[in-house]
């Protein structure tokens, strides 16, 4: 089983009459039968996984891309373990099942492994591209699993072509029945879009840039999800009687904001869907306004705590005191700035992404200046290697950058979909 | 288990209680002082005003009068509310307790208390305010500067504590009132720190206007508040404030 144990970084100390409570609670995971020891078999019983692949085969697939995708598959069918149940699904204008035939989920086993690998063997590319069908597919086949953890793996290399109602709707559909990660394949298709499906179904986005990546990749996610063992863990969240939440978000591994998925306990009480959990570490930063209390008082701010359905896994307790003491007061924790840092680097390397695109190069210029400036002061080498190849980063320390004339279009998407990803705060 | 904060709320928690926050463990187990609660001497089950440590007994405090000492417990010379040790601003009307007097001198707004009858005995009860927007009220005062709220749901306020405010929420003068109509939809015709309610466990619920600008009235002939003088609430009386803002009182 997966233990929960959590931390809080917080500086309690607020000036006479301050209400803006801030804090980072880091929940890690850790499986306690060690490292690499496999799940077993599966038993069909709760806790088992169901798997749904989503395989783009518009007509732009057509050739290297489309073989390389019915590889990868192979790969991900056989990071399946026993018991999984799965399906493949063949994404065009429409949804259809490539393995198993009849609209269901079957059973992984030697055997059934073998034939979805021989089917999707046989894709072909043809059509167009309508992610939200395929999605409602997925939803399909995972309601007649309720007992498993649900998650997809969606792989297309193109835009969207369905209308935006159908699309959004389709989304709001999927939302809590199963998570979803993103995979882009080449240059053409929209990072916003899968950034759209990942963060309503709780996954990631990733940029593949060749397709020979997609195997190695799609194991990697497979992996990760057979790893998953406690589902529908939600981040639940007291405040006191006249207390606001400004914002609850998850800011390690990546930044996405939760405070507009609050489903209401009690009164004082709010839920934040977290996903499925297998070991690793998060962490979320949160900043609630709290009545004043007087010079000297102290009180509890939040509860932070993780639970699955009622049961608690892990608590955090944030805490307000007022002091007179300025210097007390107007210290920032160290672990709260270090998040807070990364989030505005997510945010200046997507506004500055989009201001390049509309041609508002003065703003694309101080934009991305500021996210080279924290990304350098955060020590995250890997989003400043990526920025150099967008700008030219004259002075890192004081964000001084020059755009670049020609940038490639993989570059340039590879930094807007890692955007999100942060680094650790120092210990 | 449940444990009763030093506020008076029944917690389901022993460390920090489930309703405000406050710490529930013992004086001296936990560094710092803990909150003080809200004075209710004897006798003043009729007061909005209850005398507090280093205020002249018997009345209201002068107006202009300087807290007793930096620290100790006193009453705000705007608006009269109790302070708490060390408080540096009201938390009623936001008064900053350590700007000069003089600017105390100028408004004069101590409020007087009207005598209540020799007190009944008064049932434990609480209270709850609901907040509405009024349809009949807004056109009674409509001239045409605000809008009547599409938006008319209503919200039940439980009032927990001895004091709750009616005003809106403002913070460079760090006002969060209780009963908060800046909520949406926001009625700006309620001044940001409009009236206090005070119902001190098992006393009576009453409502003293804090010099509003557009006053508050109470019961549907809309009879005005005397700004500062404490008026008594029964269950179902209705108050009217702001463009369109009825509060109407439950006893529970």
């Amino acid at each position: 089983m997966v233990a929960f144990t959590s931390d809080v970084s917080q500086n309690k100390y607020l000036p006479a009459g301050g209400t803006e409570v801030h804090a980072v609670v880091t929940v890690t995971a850790a499986d306690d039968r060690g490292a690499g020891t496999p799940a077993g078999p599966g038993t069909g019983g709760p806790g088992s996984a169901a798997e749904v692949i989503l395989l783009d085969c518009s007509g732009s697939m057509s050739g290297r891309k489309i073989k390389e995708a019915a590889n990868a598959a192979a790969v991900a069918i056989d990071t399946l373990r026993d018991g999984v149940a799965f399906a493949v699904v063949e994404g065009t204008h429409r949804a259809s099942m490539i393995y198993p035939r009849e609209t269901a989920l079957a059973v992984a086993s030697a055997e059934t492994r073998a034939a979805a690998r021989a089917a999707v063997g046989r894709l072909r590319a043809h059509g167009g591209t309508s992610i939200g069908e395929w999605l409602l597919l997925a939803r399909e086949l995972m309601l007649a699993r309720p007992d498993a953890i649900h998650h997809t793996l969606l792989l297309t290399d193109g835009q969207n072509g369905e209308d935006e109602n159908r699309f959004t709707q389709a989304l709001a559909r999927c939302e809590g029945v199963f998570q979803c990660d993103c995979r882009g394949v080449g240059a053409d298709w929209s990072v916003a879009q899968l950034r759209q499906v990942a963060q309503k179904l709780l996954g990631s986005v990733e940029l593949l840039r060749e397709p020979a990546q997609m195997a190695a990749d799609f194991q990697a996610v497979i992996a990760a999800a057979m790893g998953r063992e406690v589902d529908r863990v939600a981040l639940r969240l007291w405040a006191p009687k006249g207390a606001t939440v400004r914002f609850v978000r998850q800011v390690l591994p990546e930044v996405d904001d939760l405070t507009a998925r609050a489903t209401e306990v009690s009164p004082l009480v709010r839920d934040y869907p977290t996903g499925a959990w297998g070991a690793g570490t998060r962490a979320y930063h949160l900043c609630v306004d709290v009545p004043a209390g007087p010079v000297g008082a102290e009180k509890l701010a939040a509860r932070v705590s993780l639970v699955v359905g009622d049961d608690v896994l892990s608590t955090a307790k944030v805490l307000a005191a007022w002091t007179d003491d300025a210097e007390l007061s107007t210290q920032m924790d160290k672990v709260v700035a270090h998040y807070t840092g990364q989030a505005e680097l997510a945010r200046a390397i997507q506004e500055g992404l989009e201001a390049r695109q509309e041609g508002d190069l003065s703003t694309a210029a101080t934009r991305l200046g500021i996210a080279a400036r924290l990304a350098a002061a955060a020590g995250d080498s890997a989003t400043l290697a990526r920025l150099d190849k967008v700008v030219e980063i004259e002075d890192a320390a004081t964000g001084k950058v020059v755009l670049r004339g020609v940038v490639d279009k993989l570059d340039e998407m590879d930094l807007d979909a890692k955007s999100t990803r942060t680094v650790p705060a120092p210990k | 288990m449940t444990v009763r904060c030093p506020h008076g709320h029944l917690s389901g928690t022993d460390d920090w209680c489930d309703t405000c926050g406050a710490p529930i463990e013992p004086a001296g187990r936990r560094a710092g002082p803990q909150v003080p609660t809200a004075p209710l001497p004897a006798g003043s089950s009729s007061s909005a005003w209850p005398a507090a440590a280093g205020a002249p007994a018997g009345g209201p405090p002068r107006p202009g009068a300087r807290p007793a000492a930096a620290g100790g417990a006193a009453r705000c010379p705007r608006c009269g509310l109790s302070r708490e040790a060390r408080q540096r601003y009201c938390e009623a009307c936001g008064h900053d307790f350590d700007a000069p007097p003089a600017h105390d001198l100028s408004e004069d707004t101590s409020p007087p208390v009207t005598p209540g009858p020799p007190g009944p005995p008064v049932r434990t009860r609480s209270w709850a305010a609901e907040v509405a927007p009024d349809r009949a009220y807004f056109d009674r005062g409509d001239d045409g500067s605000a809008v009547f709220p599409a938006n008319a749901a209503s919200r039940l306020i439980p009032l927990t504590g001895a004091r709750s405010l009616i005003g809106r929420r403002s913070r460079s003068l760090s006002i969060s009132p209780r009963i908060d109509l800046s909520l949406d939809p926001e009625d700006t015709g309620v001044s940001r720190s409009h009236a206090v309610l005070d119902h001190p466990p098992g006393g009576p619920l009453t409502v003293t206007d804090l010099g509003s600008s557009n006053g508050t009235r109470l019961g549907d002939d809309l009879k005005l508040l005397v700004k500062g003088v404490a008026v008594e609430l029964a269950d179902g009386d209705r108050l009217y404030l702001g463009s369109w803002t009825r509060i109407t009182f439950h006893a529970r």
